[in-house]
């Protein structure tokens, strides 16, 4: 069946698509090397929570008591890989920047990659977490128009970097609407 | 333009009072409806004059804050702006600008139209917290509200098209609506007829479910042991009253369904004014609902078997959404027949109907991670669950897996991702038909995403984000995923017209 898929993307092409600018072939920045380390503490507190909830829950429901070791076991290991997921996910975690779009990805087996033009860019935010503050870090947020996930999140930024991060991204908006006139 | 009435602050109209009244009585019946049948059942309980006092104090209480609140509400207009003075406790004022407002819209629900009083609904592009409602206000007021903001942004448009030169200025004419569907009552019947009773269904099970609960706490009738006890036992009064309570299920569906639809749709008008849409419908609530051309984000008609039997489509039109969910601008209008889609594709995107699409579909391996997620898995659990609970009539969910199957293929049979140098057209549906529109240059993010099983053959999902919905492409060849995406941020980046 998919013998039969075409190859390409128009058959009858007006623009050469090879020649269009490839959001793949970016450099792309890796994030602050001391975020890793929040990203371990971070998963590590959700693990710690969601394990004494389960504590307490077996505590008050005691009929469920003979499914508890295995079901507490399997939690554990869901929660040891999170937190190794976090730490192995880290290095493919990065943004790029070209001159009209910001290009953010993540992920090591599920991978994701999102880019958003300039152009389309309503606001910006920089945020600052207790643990990003204590590690000196930022998290960038970027938001477009509708209702639902209309935001990009890029954390584990120096907060030097996130404003002048957001600072070309907002110059690139008004750069564009310039044009529009 | 601006008249004298509405530049003083004033207060709503005074029949805003008893809207407010209705309102808090309907808000304290939909809430408390169960607890104050327990109360007219058995008036005698304890725990039944707790609540009649509660629900009496609560019921006043709010009578008073909402008067209080009433009186000082003032709204007024000031240069070019809608300003609300509000409050109780806090002093807040809100100012929209006219250049803000994307659209202003009416609503009239039973009590308004007994009053002659309308619900204004001030619409911004999504600015957090900047919606205004004012509740009541009289009708000619309303108008006259609404035509001093149109008049000024019409203004505003025909000057800033001056300025560019692009268009010789128009002499203002007032737009004559053109009637595009009005819904008969046979076609409201049409409607109703092939509106979706499945899930009406899941709403009454999911309703039946809650009140359950409400009897079980609030009597002491345990109605899940009754249930699980007859669907459990391979008994004659069991299978008896499966057999009977599944017509008989399917019958309140299907009126539950008709009554939505009547009250939902009634008297459905479909009108073009010049450069924009307006629908109002309603039976009890009537609402009026208008979209700018330009500002339509996505463009979506949808058919089932039934509707195909009727040759009816739903069309929807969704523009830029807000901040606030609550607020749905979409456009809803069932009932169309071919000719109206057609009426009002041409003009909203005047090309589609002539363009060629390349078409591209998803791999079938799609199939199998679907079956496996809905069918496979689900049906192990309930398998387990029978099993467990010796139950004979739950066996009957394991056939989820068989139906997922056929689902499955025939969602990887019809799913489409077609792909015009200005338009991207998703087709799909399982049993029916749905048709998704975008024109490139409004999309506003791509986002492409990858499991390892999907990299492994070479695949990748396509998410296109636009303001109003996303649409997602999963297992596309991942060549054709890269492309489009290269493609539609090459057209994004280069086109200045404005999206919105």
């Amino acid at each position: 069946m998919s013998e039969d898929q075409p190859k390409e993307l128009f058959t009858n092409s007006q623009v050469d698509l090879s020649r269009l600018p490839r959001a793949e072939t970016l450099g792309i920045i890796g994030l602050e090397p001391t975020y890793k380390m929040v990203r371990y503490i971070h998963a590590t507190l959700i693990g710690t929570v969601i394990i004494f909830f389960a504590f307490l829950f077996v505590m008050f429901e005691p009929q469920i008591r003979n499914v508890t070791l295995p079901v507490f076991l399997v939690i554990i290991i869901l929660l040891v890989w999170n937190i190794f997921y976090h730490g192995i996910s880290f290095p493919y975690m990065g943004y790029a920047i070209r001159e009209k779009d910001i290009t953010y990805q993540s992920g090591w087996l599920w991978k994701s990659m999102t880019t958003i033009p300039f152009n389309r860019v309503q606001h910006c935010d920089i945020k600052q977490g207790i643990l990003d503050r204590q590690f000196g870090l930022a998290r960038l947020t970027i938001y477009t128009a509708g209702g639902q996930h209309t935001e990009v999140l890029i954390p584990g930024l120096s907060p030097d970097t996130a404003e002048k991060l957001k600072t070309f991204i907002l110059h690139g908006t008004e750069h564009s609407i310039e044009n529009e006139l | 333009m601006e008249t004298l009435s509405l530049n003083t602050p004033q207060r709503q109209s005074p029949k805003a009072i008893l809207l407010i009244l209705y309102k808090y009585l309907r808000i304290i019946v939909r809430q408390l409806w169960p607890i104050l049948l327990i109360v007219l059942i058995n008036p005698t309980s304890g725990k039944a004059i707790y609540v009649t006092v509660a629900v009496l104090v609560i019921v006043l209480v709010s009578l008073l804050y909402s008067l209080f609140a009433y009186s000082r509400f003032y709204y007024f207009i000031q240069q070019n702006e809608l300003c609300v003075r509000s409050g109780v406790f806090r002093k807040t004022v809100i100012n929209v600008p006219f250049d803000r407002i994307q659209s202003v819209d009416f609503k009239r629900n039973i009590a308004h139209q007994l009053l002659n009083v309308v619900s204004v609904q001030v619409d911004t592009a999504g600015t957090k917290g900047s919606e205004l409602e004012l509740d009541a206000i009289e009708f000619e007021k309303a108008r006259e509200l609404r035509d001093i903001v149109l008049a000024y942004k019409r203004a505003k448009t025909i000057s800033a098209e001056r300025h560019t030169g692009s268009t010789p200025p128009l002499p203002f004419i007032a737009e004559k609506p053109e009637l595009i569907l009005s819904l008969s009552a046979k076609d409201l019947m049409k409607v109703g007829m092939s509106e979706n009773h499945l899930r009406t269904a899941g709403i009454i099970f999911a309703f039946f479910l809650g009140l359950a609960d409400d009897i079980d706490q609030l009597l002491g009738w345990d109605v899940y042991g009754q249930l699980e006890h007859t669907t459990a036992a391979m008994s004659l009064v069991g299978i008896l009253a499966t057999i009977i309570a599944i017509p008989v299920f399917i019958i309140i569906s299907f009126v539950i369904t008709m009554i939505r639809t009547v009250l939902r749709y009634y008297g459905l008008k479909f009108w073009r004014e010049g450069q924009r849409f307006k629908v109002v419908s309603g039976l009890l609530t009537r609402k009026e609902k208008t979209i700018q051309k330009s500002k339509i984000q996505v463009i979506r008609w949808v058919t089932s078997p039934l509707k195909r039997i009727f040759g009816i489509y739903q069309l929807n039109i969704y523009q830029a959404a807000n901040f606030e969910q609550h607020l749905d601008k979409s456009l809803a209008i069932p009932g169309c027949y071919q000719q109206q889609v057609d009426e009002t594709l041409d003009v909203v995107v005047p090309g589609f109907r002539r363009a060629i699409f390349d078409v591209h579909r998803m791999h079938p391996r799609i199939v199998i991670v679907m079956v496996f997620l809905f069918g496979f898995i689900p049906a192990v659990l309930f398998g387990l669950m029978a099993w467990y609970n010796h139950g004979l009539m739950q066996w009957l969910l394991v056939l989820v897996f068989p139906l997922t199957v056929l689902m499955g293929y025939l969602y990887q049979r019809k799913r489409r991702f077609k792909i015009h140098p200005d338009y991207i057209l998703s087709e799909g549906g399982i049993f029916g038909n749905s048709n998704k529109l975008v024109e490139i240059f409004k999309v506003q993010r791509v986002h492409i995403t990858s499991s390892p099983m999907q990299r492994w053959r070479g695949l990748s999902s396509l998410h296109i984000y636009t303001a109003g919905g996303e649409i997602t492409f999963p297992y596309l060849q991942n060549t054709i995923a890269v492309q489009a995406r290269d493609y539609i941020l090459f057209r994004v980046e280069r086109d200045h017209q404005p999206w919105m």
